[in-house]
């Protein structure tokens, strides 16, 4: 396998309403409005193109958006101008650029990137550099350092509600959320090198308390190549520890596809590969295939293009479950809008005949070496899928095409467009450029976060163990923690137990999310005589917004189990098991311990209660 | 290039200028990219200058001790593609179209962001090509590059008269693409200047700007052409979008309409009346108003003249009248006042100085025509149910019934820029000229 490169860039929303408006950036998914628009492509995007050809490719689809006036404003709408950047959030982006250890701009400039798949209203995507790397930008790994090349601050894309080839819907309560993008130098060399960067990349955003956690909160896209490959970005990866496997599986595509250029080598040149589409309607008459059948019954065609050399080449695997053929088919979906192709390494299959396999080999002009692709489709689309199979075959000669590409959640990935070019990109007009002040940078430096191991260097003093130290270091509740413990009656280590323990494991028995304020608000004012184990109960009904923090607090008063009633049920658990008690002796109270638990978990201290059943037992074996 | 002097000074040392590749050190600092100019120093780091990079984003750099280096792979700014040569099908309707500035005329410069306007036909079709199949663009030419609110009834002018002689050629229509601020202003000048119309003179313009994939415009001009081409209708007209999507656009008269909101696309509303039609990007059309003036087979005349010496003003709480004292000592001829709700400005303010019942009084005294409309935008004026109106009405002024405080301003101005006496001026701006004044109001035109 030839040396591998691979480069990441962070997608990481920040803790702020929207980037160019004031609109909050939660939602609920609820939307009271729809407003329908289309997108139109502009001559400057799409090169020298005469005006008919201008107009199929501007030949727009249908974009509805949800909106609602509890997560949207015109903005979004792009009803009216962005307004300005608040210092707030721009100081943010400065301090994770500074954190860094980046060169920050002295003048930071939004640009408009071109975006028309309707996932922006605007038909770009608001975005601003921020910071470039430099020597002592750096994320340290075990396998060797990898530099940062920039940070930009951005705003969030819609949400995809429905996709289809004529049209699209989207949420419009996720647009305009604040992010940074962080981009890495393709340095690694590794797929658990991709993985401990992106783990280091996450941490240290966490550190500075300005990010926001959750599902989908960051996302990575991933640039890789191999040695005479091609740089592949891989877009929206969210679950980090999948990386591994996308790098090894595209690692492993890009040999696969070298592998192919180099036998497509051996039996054929590229000038024999020419754009002569055939109309192999006719082959299929009387077919029993049920897919052509029903093409057939619209009034659609069957087309085939020879492949010349490419026999057994379309079959070939280039990712487990992902062959040659399937990248074809991936074309023929983007650019043609069918469901996939036929070739002929697969033949006979998909209910054709050996006599109709035959004859359309005969038609398309096989020879032993040469493969046939066939299309199902409305004219227009069967030709243009059919263009689009051409072209990548095409490349086929020369390995590795360039390509944006889609994560799956095999690991594996497939076709989404052409990389971009920089042409793409203009200046935004609407919002005059951002001067960044040497005093601005030096006050925002003074107050950088602590590096992890500092961190956890603290919180050993305050006396957490050192596991649950880095454990918090890691997690997502650093920032509570820390607001958390400077006004609580709780003990830190009671605090962090919470965070680290009580709360995942109500999550995992699909309990309610807590938001940060509810959260520290919760825990600063949880009072000394409630036992802790009413910590989640306390929260749970204080999120549930009917009462206020003295009703919550009365309530669980009332609702708290006091050490008589629990001492009369210990004494009747004792009781009723009597010979166990006398058998195991003390060791009956982990037992018995679980019982009343299961009846008084959340109502009094699980220590109080161990206490008080440890008591009776030895007091009955007396 | 508006470096500044000091920034400029480097530079010229160097040997570098806007569009050469350059590298920029300074400290831990590397930085290639292309220069470009700066648009503006007022806002931003002024000392900063302004760096392309091959990722496409422009940043700010001082130079401060940096080192710059000229590099091989210079660009050159500020040139647009020359575009190819479209032939037109010639059946097709013949239209004309001006542009007259505005964001619909602007085009950008997607490597510096700078702007340019728009004045070929090719320019037209490569934005939107859909125009090919539904007019045949005899004619397109670029009278000015003017903001709207920089307007004056000189453009007024040259806009009827350009919109005659095209359709004293033959047009089936004219699409006139103005800025939005004022459009309603030119769409009613137009409406009194242009005479026994016989075919539909399309006003447009884009509240987006055209080079995002969002832009109205195309939609307004393929929705206008299509009016322009299709309808038949003898007015000037706006067309614009109807609603925030782009589902379809409204025909709404010259002189029955208003910018609405600042930003929005379907910013102008018909006020006061119904649009006479809805179109659609499809080329359907439905009429919805019944009463409209049909195309007819002779050219228009121009009665473009216009007293300059016409004011609008506003009364509001606490206005004073001097303004009145002002314009009158001024020498204007004719003002339009804003007045509150039917009509009213103060005239038993406590503070009895306030009161502009002196100001007016003298003001029609000296000569000057006075005439009220409602700054509630919708409704008609009354100047009989409160005595403040009353005062008004006796005095001599003109209540405008149902007409839009802007149109009033430019009939006002129309009427006066002709040799008619006072009383004939009063007299005939409460003539309906072109659709501007009724006598009804309609349930169902209060819509907004």
């Amino acid at each position: 396998m030839g040396s591998l490169k691979v480069g990441l860039e962070f997608h990481q929303r920040l803790a702020f309403h929207k980037l160019f408006c004031s609109c909050p950036s939660t939602s609920s998914g609820e939307a009271s409005g729809k407003v329908v628009r289309r997108l139109r492509a502009s001559a400057s995007e799409l090169g020298e193109l005469d005006p008919a050809a201008l107009a199929e490719a501007s030949r727009s689809r249908l974009f509805t958006y949800h909106v609602d006036d509890s997560f949207n404003c015109l903005v979004e709408l792009d009803e009216e101008p962005p307004h300005l950047i608040d210092d707030e959030i721009f100081d943010a982006a400065l301090e994770i650029a500074l954190y860094f250890n980046m060169t920050v701009v002295d003048e930071a400039r939004v640009m408009r990137k071109t975006v028309i798949d309707g996932s922006n209203t605007s038909g770009f995507q608001r975005t601003l550099l921020v910071a470039l790397g430099n020597d002592d930008s750096i994320v340290e790994t075990s396998e060797g350092p990898v530099r940062l090349k920039s940070l930009c601050l951005e705003e969030e894309s819609a949400f995809i509600v429905e996709s289809g080839r004529e049209a699209a819907e989207y949420r419009l309560d996720r647009l305009g959320i604040p992010l940074v993008e962080i981009a890495t130098e393709p340095d690694i060399k590794s797929p658990s090198q991709a993985l401990e960067t992106a783990e280091e990349v996450g941490l240290a955003l966490r550190m500075t308390g300005k990010v926001m956690r959750g599902l989908g909160t960051i996302r990575q896209d991933l640039n890789i190549s191999v040695e005479g490959g091609a740089r592949q970005e891989i877009k929206g990866v969210q679950n980090l520890k999948l990386i591994p496997e996308i790098v090894e599986r595209e690692a492993l595509r890009q040999n696969s596809l070298l592998r192919i250029r180099d036998l497509l080598r051996t039996r054929c040149s590229p000038e024999k590969l020419t754009y002569d589409p055939v109309d192999l309607t006719g082959v299929f008459k009387e077919t029993r295939s049920k897919l052509i059948l029903k093409a057939l019954s619209k009034g659609e065609v069957v087309y085939g293009l020879k492949a010349p050399g490419f026999k057994g080449l379309l079959g070939m695997e280039l990712q487990p479950g992902r062959r040659f053929g399937t990248e074809l088919a991936d074309y023929a979906r983007v650019w043609g809008g069918l469901q996939g192709i036929i070739h002929t390494d697969e033949l006979p299959g998909y209910g054709i005949s050996e006599k109709e396999f035959t004859e359309a080999c005969r038609v398309l002009g096989l020879s032993d070496e040469d493969a046939g692709v066939i299309v199902v489709g409305e004219l227009a689309r069967a030709e243009a899928a059919l263009k689009a199979v051409y072209s990548r075959l095409l490349k086929a000669f020369e390995g590795v095409p360039s390509e944006t590409r889609r994560a799956l959640e095999d690991g594996n990935t497939d076709y989404l467009r052409p990389l971009p070019g920089s042409a793409r990109m203009y200046p935004e007009t609407d919002i005059p450029p951002i001067p960044v002040s040497r005093e601005r940078l030096e006050r925002i430096r003074l107050t950088l976060p602590k590096k992890p191991q500092e961190k956890i260097k603290e919180l050993e003093a305050i006396g957490l163990s050192s596991h649950m130290a880095q454990q918090l270091v890691r997690s997502h509740y650093l920032f509570v923690f820390e607001k958390s413990i400077l006004a609580s009656g709780l003990t830190p280590v009671a605090i962090a137990s919470f965070l680290l323990n009580t709360l995942p494991y109500v999550r995992r028995e699909g309990g309610k999310e807590f938001s940060d304020e509810q959260l520290i608000t919760v825990l600063r004012t949880f009072p000394s005589d409630l036992p802790r184990d009413m910590i989640q109960e306390a929260l749970t009904l204080f999120a549930d917004k009917h009462m206020s923090l003295e009703e919550v607090y009365e309530e669980l008063r009332r609702r708290r189990v006091g050490e008589e009633e629990l001492r009369a049920e210990a004494k009747r658990l004792v009781e009723e098991n009597i010979s166990y008690v006398k058998e195991k002796g003390v060791n009956s109270v982990k037992l018995l311990m679980g019982r009343m638990m299961e009846k008084f978990r959340g109502v009094a201290e699980g220590a109080t209660i161990y206490r008080i059943l440890m008591e009776e037992v030895k007091r009955r074996l007396e | 290039m508006p470096y500044s002097e000091e920034v400029e000074k480097k530079l010229s040392e160097k040997g570098v200028k806007p569009g050469d590749r350059i590298l920029l050190k300074r400290g831990r600092l590397i930085v290639e990219g292309v220069l470009l100019p700066r648009e503006e120093v007022d806002f931003g780091d002024g000392y900063a200058i302004v760096i392309k990079l091959d990722n496409g984003y422009n940043v700010g750099f001082r130079l401060d001790d940096g080192e710059i280096v000229k590099l091989e792979g210079s660009v050159e700014l500020g040139k647009f593609k020359a575009l190819e040569k479209v032939e037109q099908d010639k059946t097709l309707p013949p239209v004309s179209i001006f542009s007259t500035g505005g964001t619909i005329s602007a085009r950008i410069d997607y490597y510096t962001g700078g702007v340019s306007m728009l004045f070929t036909p090719e320019e037209v079709f490569y934005n939107v090509p859909e125009v090919l199949k539904i007019a045949y663009l005899r004619r397109v030419e670029r009278l000015f590059s003017l903001a709207s609110e920089d307007m004056t009834h000189r453009e007024w002018s040259t806009m009827a008269r350009k919109a005659a002689e095209s359709l004293s050629e033959g047009d089936a229509g004219v699409l006139i693409l103005h800025g939005t601020d004022t459009m309603h202003y030119t769409s009613a000048a137009l409406s009194f200047m242009l005479r026994g119309l016989n075919a539909p003179v399309v006003l447009i313009g884009s509240q987006r700007s055209s080079d995002r994939g969002s832009r109205d415009s195309d939609m307004n001009i393929i929705c206008g052409l299509n009016v322009a081409t299709k309808m038949n209708l003898g007015e000037v007209v706006v067309c614009m979008h109807a609603e925030s999507g782009d589902t379809f656009n409204n025909v709404i008269r010259g002189t029955r309409v208003r910018k609405m909101h600042s930003t929005r696309r379907d910013a102008f509303k018909p006020v006061n009346s119904p649009p006479l039609a809805r179109v659609w990007p499809d080329g359907r059309v439905e009429m919805v108003e019944k009463e409209f003036r049909p195309r007819g087979t002779e050219p228009p005349t121009v009665d473009d003249v216009f007293e300059p010496k016409t004011a609008l003003v506003k009364a509001y709480p606490g206005s004073d009248p001097e303004v009145i004292d002002f314009l009158v000592d001024k020498g204007y001829r004719g003002i339009v006042i804003e007045g509150t709700g039917m009509g009213h400005v103060p005239t038993e303010p406590l503070d009895r100085k306030l009161s502009w019942v002196n100001s007016v009084k003298r003001g029609l005294e000296e000569g000057v025509v006075i005439a009220m409309a409602s700054q509630c935008v919708f409704g008609r004026v009354d100047p009989y149910v409160y005595r403040n109106a009353r005062i008004m009405m006796k005095l001599g002024v003109v209540y405008c019934e149902d007409m839009l405080s802007e149109v009033a301003y430019v009939k006002l101005g129309w009427l006066l820029g002709h040799c008619f006496d006072n009383e004939t001026v009063k007299k005939l701006m409460l003539h309906n000229f072109a659709g501007e004044i009724s006598m009804r109001s309609l349930f169902s035109t209060y819509r907004l």
